[in-house]
């Protein structure tokens, strides 16, 4: 959702018309007012509390598998999972007392205890400093409760873009969830139970022979890192801080917001726009995947004109763009201005179009002009 | 789209025709995936078993070309079945007597023998639109590019006229664009009818505005399309700028768009890399790719939303709109002393009234969907909400035609031409990528397992394929995809430059290529590299 | 006859309400496996995503993708058997490829081994033996029974041996003369309870099935008795199958009901025989089907067997399996009653629960209430195990002292030897001894010694046992059934089974008290379902009645 409709539903939640008793719920002592619908999590979250969690993905029907995000709730003998518990009139939700924080506590320390490292690189994907950054939050690196490891990470995988790091896995199940809910491919699922739950695919094979489709939103929502971006890993030695830049999908016309990482100038890897307008971080293989052709060295990278042995040869600026408009002058001289022909692109943005549309307007007084759309 | 992309997820019934989403829209596709797991009926009209197919409630297997036939019959079922929107009828629309009584003419038994699809199923189709609270439309270029390609808009137009989905959520007309700003192209002006923002270009009004703004004499005719200009190349055209386009790969007829190309005075070519079609320019000018540049783009659901560099461009490339305005600087036109892609966006802005309300700042976190008339104005998610741009919308008695050229005895398969998912158009983008061709290493002829066995080919071996302009040799798929007695392949691969072969026609008023009918004959052929010619 | 293929196997079922469990038995039965090519096709022929159809399999103890599969014997392992000779069973039959099976439900007979669709029981693999397991056993004082009244008479089983004895005749008044608001009220009056466990009130879940929007709506019978020690149900669905029968028709009259199930756990084979002949019965005379007795009432029911996962009796998780879901416990609210099998209203009810209803039909509210002692209503089965001189299903009025079940009814601990313990609830309440159990037999006394009645199974310990051992036993049975599906019990049970059998965790007692509370109260107040709530109540219950011996265990 983009800021503006945020504001405008705020807006909505708070223009109750006077007559009508808003419905409230006690927060840690405050009075709120909630929607219809909306969890506890949801309020606190609209509150500015932040309640930890591991499972939850905005994106995705709340799953109430981590229970790092319970709360207490008057009069209930146990304490409440926010995110799957709908606000009703008169709760009395308390978020973080001392027993609440110490159950969460012992509870990172469990998740902590099953995996085989806490500290991963950020390029494995875009939630996968989560776990780490709540078991600093709550200085859960303690070291209690060793014993056995859960998960096996897939090295028959050998696909160029998603790393099955399972021994990192936490079976939080926002990948699977992620493939079924948001993107519709049920390629992966869950396979055995309890402490030898393994995310896996049909008869646990590859993902190429299943029904993923590589867009990796399964690596993106991963909050271990435990899938991982296998190009962006590539610039896991690159110098320099990871950057982001805010752009659109250069493939089809859905026009998904991205954040395209780069190091110094290098382009590395590309996280979704969880408020990207069109997309609400949903992207496929092309935009997740498919940008080295930006930094490729077959690029153009200077002007090219043909010389008189009839081969395109290196040339400036001056010299190209000289020969450039010399042709269409003398074309036009020749052979008047119909003679001009312009294509737009409908990969460039506007501002290439446009003044393409002027150039053969404005400056041979034609519409002789036209764009790629009918191919 | 007449509705924006967030509405997928709310039809009550969706039909999806000559649109491989999947593939071609998979962000999109999600949506109606959400749609179908809430409840909601898909019915897809396909030549093909196209992914969609399998979430399908009801697939039309529909041979190419005839959908004309397939929605005149559905508007036929609709119409005796009384399921038409009286009150819509009335308040919104003309012509819809003369159109009632016009498909009388073609009930779904008419349309089984053109179709191919049972008159049952058709039936079943129909009802189901026509009964829906919520139906809308979803096509792509299965629909368009066809030499009946405005017949078929204009098909799916009636029937959502006749039964009022349209200017509601989760309706609608709702074509998805192919390239990431070709609807931008067309908003910004690069079309031969229409100046930015679709103000037509013979309009007096018009022509006087852009006079002014321009400060220069401009045409009072309409300019000839793309496709009539390669026609002309060597006569009437002598110098083309193409801007970020493969022409050779992309356009039907390989042979004749080369020898288009090839006969020109002077062609300049603005590319990111040395394209085939590059490869004949006199010029060829370096562009900053994406992620490199600033600018607008617009998307399928009329999105206005900024792109932004984050990386430097290589070499001496520089950004398409610097490299026109040198060009045309050095021709001396005026108005092109632009220093950066905001001062040509707000001209453009201040040109367009569907871009009217918004500037470079307002769309920073692409919140506006056009039109966006005026400043304050939130801009229009739907379009034809009250009330249709022209007044009222227009039923059209359509007649079905053959396509071009149809299957005989000396090409008696049909061939259909498409993208696929992991590659996008001529793979100049795609195909730079690493582990792309993990997914998709080259192009196959996807054919169904008992014509392989038939046409005594191989699965995996190579065949011949040969329509009346050329010959392209290519790899043998068995799939069950592809219906006997046609076959599919997309034109991504260089090496097998299937536009070699298509071409037979092109709609009479937008001049799109007819590239989803091609009639051929397939031979087996010995297993070797393909020829690229 | 021929044997079928996948095709015919696919559409003999799947336009059959729930039809994956049937069509994945119908594959194992054919092949004694589920083969790659049956799971595709399974896939296509239910519209289930493949992967997601794996995961379900794999999920299930007794469904095998390879051979011998379904033919390998599995061999009881549950907390009495592996007291008695299971351990040696599974030796001695290791070349046939045997596998251990958490309790299947036979505690008051030798140790069952399954193979294929038959169960035998022995001491040793060699007096192996297929017979009908043992009738409850009468209590001593004369008792006045409900569930158990009329299930020693001979015959009882068959429809025209339950009609003898009074049986359907609740059902036909019901029909005939009663609004279905009456039965709720007569059993709300009742004080009938869910004797799965939970508790909750019988009369306000069916009212609130009925008022619930939304058709059509469906009544479950909870046959997943999975709780090690408990084998209650079995008896009741053995021995007396038409009045379990009857009581869904009740429930379903009561509640607007037109589709029952009876969810039946995957090691009662003989149990689904006969379940399938009753059920046929009961449709030939009318009593099931289109326009019950001529009414307008119409209800029908369909057997489904589970494959082996103690989470489906767990009502979610059950409503999940059964919709061929991954069998995880759904998030509450909201609950059945309004959102149950295909999200629409639902009574889940137990089987003895469903036994009950029946005999209340016929004797009235009051009369089922008077049942219990000292103001409690009604009765309850118990099922005893473990080292007891009786071990057997015992019906016992609410409020009875423990002390005289167990030596009175019972004949107490076996020769020379005394009872050390006792655990409550199958395992899920944990360990007493000493004074604790000094208590009457029902909800209020239990919870005061911080355990509970659950389903009723009880299983004595006598003073030969580790209760490390069974402690440890208890906590792996509980992390071989954990779901997965939430972090304090996925983990926990792990973690407590590792700290119980000295394979990970502190070396220094008191760290390893502190790590073991710490995770027990971690997943008492924080797990999804009852699973992970009750699963410390073991190791709680172990350091608080045998500190010595936990000392012992940790520095040894």
């Amino acid at each position: 959702m983009s800021k503006p409709n945020r504001e405008k539903l705020k807006n909505d939640i708070n223009s109750v018309p006077t007559d009508v008793q808003p419905a409230a719920i006690t927060l840690d002592g405050a009075v709120v007012t909630f929607s219809e619908g909306e969890t506890i999590y949801d309020v606190a979250h609209r509150h500015g509390i932040d309640i930890p969690t591991l499972c939850y993905d905005p994106r995705l029907d709340a799953f109430g598998g981590c229970r790092l995000c319970i709360v207490e709730l008057e009069g209930t003998r146990n304490p409440v999972a926010s995110c799957t518990t709908k606000a009703a009139p008169g709760m009395d939700v308390r978020t973080a007392t001392g027993e609440i924080e110490k159950h969460r506590k012992v509870l990172l320390e469990m998740v902590a205890s099953e995996n085989r490292e806490l500290d991963v690189n950020p390029l494995r994907g875009y939630a996968s400093q989560e776990l780490t950054a709540l078991v600093e939050r709550y200085e859960a690196r303690t070291g209690r409760f060793n014993g056995k490891r859960s998960g096996a990470s897939n090295t028959v995988d050998e696909n160029p873009f998603i790393l099955r790091d399972y021994d990192l896995c936490i079976s939080c199940y926002r990948c699977v969830r992620v493939c079924a809910e948001q993107e519709g491919d049920y390629a992966i699922s869950v396979m055995n139970r309890g402490f030898d739950t393994q995310i896996t695919t049909e008869f646990n094979g590859i993902l190429k022979d299943s029904a993923c489709t590589f867009c990796g939103q399964c690596v993106q929502t991963c909050p271990t890192g435990a899938l991982a971006d296998k190009k962006a890993l590539r610039a896991v030695n690159l110098p320099g801080e990871i950057e982001k830049t805010r752009t659109i999908c250069p493939y089809c016309g859905v026009g998904c917001s991205v954040d395209m990482l780069t190091k110094k100038d290098r382009l590395i890897g590309i996280h979704p726009a969880m408020d990207g307008p069109a997309n609400q971080g949903a992207l496929c293989v092309k935009g997740q995947f498919a940008f080295d052709f930006v930094q490729h060295p077959d690029r153009l990278s200077t002007p090219l004109v043909r010389g008189g042995d009839g081969q395109l040869r290196g040339a400036s600026w001056d010299e190209a763009l000289d020969r450039a408009a010399d042709g269409f002058r003398a074309v036009r001289e020749k052979y008047g201005r119909h003679s001009i022909y312009g294509v737009a692109s409908g990969r460039a943005p506007n501002e290439a179009a446009y003044l393409m549309q002027k150039f053969i307007r404005a400056g041979f007084g034609t519409n002789y002009i036209d764009n790629c759309s009918r191919a | 789209m007449s509705n924006p992309l967030i509405d997928m997820e709310k039809p009550d019934v969706i039909f999806c025709i000559g649109t491989n989403m999947t593939e071609c829209h998979p962000v999109a596709a999600t949506r109606l995936k959400k749609a179908v797991a809430r409840g909601a009926k898909l019915i897809v009209a396909d030549p093909r078993r196209i992914g969609l197919v399998g979430l399908s409630n009801l697939y039309l297997p529909i041979r190419v070309g005839s959908d004309v036939a397939l929605l005149l019959a559905m508007a036929h079922v609709i119409a005796r079945e009384g399921l038409i929107d009286l009150e819509f009828i009335s308040n919104r629309t003309t012509d819809s007597e003369d159109f009632l009584e016009h498909v009388r003419a073609f009930p779904p038994e008419w349309a089984e023998t053109i179709t191919g699809v049972p008159a049952r199923d058709i039936e079943v189709a129909a009802l189901w639109y026509g009964m829906a609270d919520k139906a809308a439309i979803y096509y792509t270029l299965g629909i368009t590019e066809h030499i009946c390609g405005v017949d078929n808009v204009q098909s799916l137009c009636n029937l959502a006229l006749m039964t009022g989905n349209i200017g509601r959520e989760g309706t609608g007309i709702n074509p998805m664009r192919g390239q990431n700003n070709i609807q931008g192209a067309g908003d910004s002006g690069a079309l031969p009818n229409n100046y930015p923002g679709f103000q037509s270009v013979t309009d007096p009004a018009n022509q006087a505005k852009f006079n002014r703004l321009y400060g220069a004499d401009i045409d009072l005719e309409k300019g000839v399309t793309k496709v009539t200009a390669l026609d002309l190349c060597g006569e009437q055209i002598r110098a083309m700028l193409i801007d970020g386009e493969n022409t050779l790969l992309s356009d039907p007829n390989r042979a004749h768009c080369e020898h288009a190309l090839r006969s020109l005075d002077h062609l300049v070519v603005i590319d990111i890399f040395l394209t085939d079609t590059a490869q004949l320019a006199d010029v060829v000018l370096p562009a900053a790719a994406w992620g490199e540049t600033e600018g607008v783009c617009t998307n399928t659901e009329r999105r206005v939303q900024r792109v932004r560099a984050g990386v430097p461009p290589p070499g001496k490339a520089m950004p398409d709109w610097w490299i026109v305005a040198q060009i045309a600087k050095r021709l001396g036109f005026q108005g092109f002393a632009f220093g950066s892609a905001e001062e040509i966006f707000n001209e453009l802005c201040s040109a367009s009234p569907l871009y009217a309300g918004i500037d470079w700042d307002r769309i920073d976190e692409g919140a506006y969907q056009w039109p966006v008339p005026h400043e304050g104005h939130p801009g229009t998610p739907m379009l034809h909400e009250d009330k249709f741009e022209n007044g009222r919308g227009i039923f059209t008695r359509i007649y079905y035609r053959d396509p071009a050229e149809t299957i005989d005895n000396d090409f008696p398969v049909w061939l259909t031409t498409g993208r696929r998912l992991a590659s996008y158009h001529t793979r100049t983008q795609t195909g730079r990528s690493q582990g792309i061709d993990y997914l998709l290493s080259e192009e196959a002829l996807e054919v169904n397992p008992n014509d392989v066995q038939a046409w005594g080919l191989m699965d995996g071996g190579w065949c011949q394929m040969t329509s009346a302009r050329g010959t392209v040799k290519i790899r043998v798929k068995a799939t069950q995809r592809s219906p006997r007695g046609t076959v599919f392949a997309s034109f991504s691969f260089s090496d097998v430059p299937v536009n070699i072969l298509t071409g037979s026609g092109y709609d009479p008023v937008t001049h799109t290529a007819e590239l989803k009918v091609c009639p051929v004959r397939i031979d087996p052929a010995e297993e070797q590299m393909p020829a690229s010619h | 006859m021929k044997t079928p293929t996948n095709q015919e196997l696919i559409k003999r079922w799947y336009r059959e309400p729930a039809p994956l469990l049937p069509l994945l038995h119908a594959f194992h039965d054919r092949d004694g496996f589920i083969s790659d090519e049956s799971l595709r096709d399974a896939a296509v022929g239910l519209k289930i995503p493949l992967a997601d159809l794996f995961g379900i399999v794999t999920f299930y103890h007794h469904f095998s993708r390879n051979p011998p599969g379904q033919i390998a014997p599995r061999v009881c392992m549950g907390p009495v058997c592996c007291l008695e000779g299971g351990k040696q069973i599974i030796e001695e039959l290791k070349d046939e490829g045997a596998q251990a099976m958490p309790c299947a439900g036979r505690c008051d007979d030798f140790v069952p081994v399954l193979k294929g669709h038959c169960v035998s029981v022995g001491v040793s693999s060699r007096t192996l033996e297929a017979r009908p397991p043992p009738l409850p056993p009468r209590n001593p004082g004369g008792i006045e029974e409900c569930v158990f009244a009329e299930i020693r008479t001979p015959g009882r089983y068959s429809i025209e041996g339950y009609c003898r004895t009074g049986g359907y005749e609740g059902h036909r008044r019901a029909v005939k003369e009663m609004q279905p608001s009456e039965v709720v009220a007569l059993i709300t009056d009742s004080k009938l309870a869910g004797r799965g466990g939970a508790g909750f009130p019988t009369g306000l879940k069916w009212k609130a099935v009925a008022e619930a929007p939304g058709t059509p709506k469906t009544v479950i019978c909870n046959a997943d008795e999975g709780e090690p020690g408990c084998f209650k149900d079995r008896a009741i669905l053995d021995f007396d199958p038409h009045a379990v029968i009857e009581g869904m028709t009740l429930a379903a009259y009561a509640t607007g009901a037109a589709r029952g199930f009876i969810y039946l756990r995957y090691e009662y084979p003989g149990t689904f025989n006969v379940l399938e002949r009753a059920i046929a019965e009961a449709e030939s005379a009318g009593f099931l089907g289109e326009e019950v007795l001529g009414s307008d009432f119409s209800f029908r029911i369909h057997l489904r067997r589970g494959a082996g996962a103690y989470i489906c009796g767990e009502e979610g998780s059950l409503l999940n399996s059964l919709e061929g879901k991954h069998p995880f416990p759904r998030n509450r609210p909201p609950y059945p009653v309004t959102h149950g099998y295909e999200n629409l209203p639902t009574a889940v009810n137990n089987v003895e629960t469903l036994a009950s209803v029946p005999h209340i039909l016929r004797n009235g509210a009051n009369w089922y209430q008077g049942l219990g002692m000292n103001g409690h209503a009604g009765t309850k089965v118990i099922s005893l195990s473990g080292d007891i001189q009786k071990p057997g299903n015992y019906e016992v009025p609410f409020g009875l002292p423990l002390k005289t079940l167990l030596y009175d009814w019972a004949g107490g601990a076996r020769e020379n030897r005394s009872i050390q313990s006792v655990t409550m609830a199958g395992l899920s309440g944990g360990f007493l001894a000493g004074e604790d159990l000094d208590l009457t037999l029902d909800e209020t006394s239990l919870r005061s010694k911080g355990s509970m009645l659950g389903a009723g199974g009880i299983i004595v310990f006598d003073d030969s046992r580790d209760m490390v051992e069974a402690a440890r036993s208890a906590m792996a049975f509980f992390a071989e059934e954990s779901c997965g599906k939430c972090f304090p019990c996925r983990i926990g049970t792990q973690r407590l089974t590792e700290r119980l059998n000295g394979k990970a965790g502190p070396m220094e007692l008191g760290k390893w008290i502190g790590e073991v509370k710490d995770i027990g109260s971690a997943m008492k107040a924080a797990s999804a379902c009852g699973l992970g709530m009750a699963a410390p109540l073991i190791t709680d219950s172990l350091m608080k009645y045998f500190p010595e011996r936990v000392a012992q265990h940790v520095e040894p």
